[in-house]
């Protein structure tokens, strides 16, 4: 297949092998049909594609390659770590399409919050969600204004247990800021609200 | 290149390791670790994507200020070695705590007794202390 200098991955034509590669499984249409370097170019690819096959076939039926109970238990483990991580929470505000590129786990925003309530010793948290705030509308901002994307916004919801001998509204109420000023210091988003639950009372 | 990335990557203040996840590292992961696991590298198009998962102190900055540096890096890198940066994807899988004397006092200490049920069930060593059928709401 014919490369231009200008580019490791780009044909004389113009277009960029990617491009083949992506429709390779698919009949050539277009400009494809009639371009001797797209069609060179695929059918390359073709024979690389086939011996990969070729490959990949030979090393699932090779039994000196089959994973062993070691290799089976690692990728469970990997697989519960990934399962208990959670849901993957937007660090920026997210963009017209509702996604952000920069994500923090569930579990890491969690165990900021068990932290904060941790540091009263009279107070447990028993259950902690997150849930994302979805971002109130801002005036249109124009374009040459290039500006650090805004934090997002997470709800954080608790049920807790206080001691016996504690005043439960100052309770809640030191353990609403302390949430507050642990997700804001240590994660960097806004925090919209924290709802808080005593659904225990537990001895001192 | 990925190890090119990992270095920046780790020098970064407030990184504390390159986080594996089964997306960012492979089928390699599970037959030995490479410095660059919890990196993905993709170039599509003439632009180079990287996925990075790492884990966070709170010794530096806050996370999101910590992924942002991360994300400038990695661009810099990227055209450093001849690429065009496309989306840089960071995530923060962990956040460990600043290693003060406090907070090694705390963890030496045994675990508090809890009474915090699994999924609605009494735990089998609290004793049943439930003083308050209802729940407040004071949110």
């Amino acid at each position: 297949m014919a490369l231009t200098a200008a580019s490791s991955t780009q044909l004389s034509c113009g277009r960029d092998i990617d491009q083949v590669w992506d429709r390779l499984d698919l009949g050539p249409v277009g400009h494809e049909l009639t371009c001797p370097y797209c069609r060179a170019a695929r059918a390359d690819l073709q024979e690389l594609a086939q011996v990969t096959r070729q490959l990949r076939d030979d090393d699932a039926n090779n039994p000196d390659l089959q994973p062993g109970p070691a290799v089976l238990d690692r990728i469970l483990d990997i697989a519960r770590s990934e399962v208990r991580r959670g849901r993957r929470l937007p660090l920026d505000r997210p963009d017209v399409h509702g996604t952000s590129a920069n994500t923090i786990s569930e579990q890491a925003v969690t165990a900021v919050v068990r932290r904060a309530g941790d540091r009263n010793a009279q107070v447990q948290i028993r259950r902690c969600a997150i849930t994302t705030v979805p971002p109130a509308p801002t005036p249109e901002r124009p374009t040459s204004e290039a500006r650090d994307p805004d934090p997002a916004a997470v709800a954080v919801v608790l049920r807790v247990s206080v001691a016996h001998d504690l005043a439960i509204a100052d309770a809640t109420d030191r353990l609403r800021e302390a949430v507050i000023t642990a997700i804001t210091q240590e994660v960097g988003v806004h925090v919209s609200g924290v709802d808080i639950s005593v659904e225990d009372i537990h001895d001192a | 290149m990925l190890d090119a990335v990992a270095s920046a990557v780790l020098a970064i203040p407030g990184v504390v390791r390159l986080q594996p996840t089964l997306s960012t590292s492979g089928p390699g992961l599970l037959i030995h670790r490479n410095p660059s696991d919890g990196i993905r590298f993709l170039t599509r198009a003439g632009t180079a994507e990287v996925d990075v998962s790492i884990a966070t102190t709170t010794a530096a900055c806050e996370a999101r200020g910590v992924v942002h540096h991360v994300r400038a890096t990695v661009a810099d890198v990227l055209i450093a070695h001849g690429h065009r940066p496309g989306t840089i994807a960071v995530s923060v899988l962990a956040v460990e705590p600043v290693r003060t004397a406090s907070n090694l006092f705390r963890q030496q200490q045994p675990p508090r007794q809890q009474h915090r049920p699994a999924d609605g069930k009494p735990g089998k060593s609290g004793r049943p202390l439930t003083l308050s059928r209802k729940a407040y709401h004071l949110g």
